[in-house]
């Protein structure tokens, strides 16, 4: 009888603190789950502290949409990936065709990820401006990338002038390639505006963001 | 009230039996299939710690997490077309400018909710320097700044136009447009070189 009894206040104790516990006998929070829990429609969280400015390695996190059941709560650890939402990747182009870097297929899948260009650098001879009847040209150095076969492809050079091919130091161009991953990262559709040669004008369109 | 029934004692010895056993309980189901699980809706006023999160894996798809205004959890789901991305890369081609100048592109993106950069740009003409005797030379620069609560871009390559006046120049600008959510505005920066080729910020700005 005083086994029950004991039991009893045991219970009465943890109903003052509306402490309830799944597969746990002392839970530590208001519920506590030794195991996994499983919602399967809306999940409300009336308090989520935010990370502040000391915070430091903290992760992101990701839902499944691969896993059984649907949507398991996973953490984002750069490490554990061969692909990060964000990646940065140096190329250094040397021994060129005087300036001319005209296509480089770069093999970036084009339906999977979006190639940006950051930190070009030029160094090596310069490019000499070409006198035709009085006009000088300066012709029109392009760095860009592109995708052609569903590829991305990369073009440096100056399209129009060269790099003499002897007495001038050869020219090594290096980039910095951020390739964005689309599971995270839009790709929208250009945005073409015709200026009817004003130097001022306004975008056809809005992007939709 | 007495528990002085030891058919009650047993009972519930059996029911704390059974939930160790099983040790999964179910809200709204019989078959629960975790420790936990709820057929319906959960609110949890307070905070959540999950002890276990497993990885993502290369062989994983998946989706990020935010909470919305509502304190409720969402997905942000890039595949969807209208659903919200980290990031948009937005290509901009503008046609027949004024010779190689853009001095001034609304691109009437909300510089109130979204940073826009551009990434990289390109023209398609062959230019010439406006100098007398075509001295100098000229390298191109492409920004995106701030008016009237817009994001506009300015291009240009300064005292250099078309070769060929006649020819329609095209501008191609890639630029990067993030949310004000995801990513931070620090401002501008001055440093005074004081005639020197090398300097030092007086602060890192992220630390």
């Amino acid at each position: 009888m005083k086994r029950i009894i004991a039991i009893s206040i045991f219970c009465l104790v943890e109903s003052a603190f509306s402490q309830v516990g799944i597969g746990k006998l002392d839970p530590q929070a208001a519920l506590d789950i030794n195991g996994s829990l499983l919602v399967q429609e809306e999940l409300n969280l009336g308090m989520l502290p935010t990370v502040t400015n000391t915070d430091e390695d903290f992760k992101l996190l990701t839902r499944l949409t691969n896993s059984t059941p649907l949507g398991e709560i996973t953490v984002l650890d750069v490490d554990n990936l061969s692909v990060a939402p964000i990646n940065v990747v140096n190329y250094k182009f040397t021994n060129l065709s005087r300036d001319n870097l005209t296509n480089v297929n770069l093999q970036f899948n084009a339906s999977k990820y979006i190639v940006g260009i950051a930190n070009f650098r030029y160094e090596g001879g310069a490019i000499p401006k070409t006198t035709v009847n009085g006009v000088t040209s300066i012709g029109a150095f392009v760095v860009r990338a592109f995708i052609e076969g569903g590829k991305w492809h990369l073009e440096i050079r100056n399209r129009f002038l060269d790099l003499p091919s002897s007495g001038v130091e050869r020219i090594t161009y290096s980039v910095t390639l951020i390739i964005y991953d689309k599971s995270y990262f839009r790709n929208l559709p250009v945005i073409t505006t015709n200026l009817g040669g004003s130097n001022t004008g306004t975008a056809s369109s809005v992007p939709n963001l | 009230m007495t528990y002085n029934s030891p058919l009650f004692f047993i009972g519930a010895m059996f029911i704390c039996s059974c939930a160790s056993i099983y040790a999964q309980v179910g809200i709204n189901t019989t078959t629960p299939r975790e420790a936990l699980e709820v057929a319906g809706d959960m609110k949890i006023s307070e905070t959540i710690t999950i002890k276990n999160i497993e990885p993502l894996q290369d062989s994983d798809t998946s989706t990020f997490l935010i909470r919305d205004e509502a304190d409720f959890i969402k997905t942000l789901d890039v595949s969807n077309p209208v659903g919200a991305a980290l990031g948009y890369i937005q290509e901009y081609v503008i046609e027949n400018p004024n010779l190689d100048w853009v001095l001034d592109f609304d691109t009437r993106v909300d510089a109130s909710q979204y940073v826009m950069n551009t990434i990289s740009s390109h023209f398609n003409r062959e230019l010439k320097m406006n100098t007398v005797n075509g001295v100098n030379f000229s390298i191109p620069y492409t920004s995106a700044y701030i008016r009237n609560g817009t994001w506009h871009i300015i291009l240009d390559y300064p005292l250099a136009n078309n070769k060929n006046e006649q020819e329609v120049g095209t501008w191609t600008i890639t630029t990067l447009i993030y949310s004000k959510d995801l990513s931070k505005q620090f401002g501008s920066v001055e440093i005074l070189m004081n005639n020197e080729t090398t300097g030092s910020a007086s602060e890192p700005i992220i630390n």
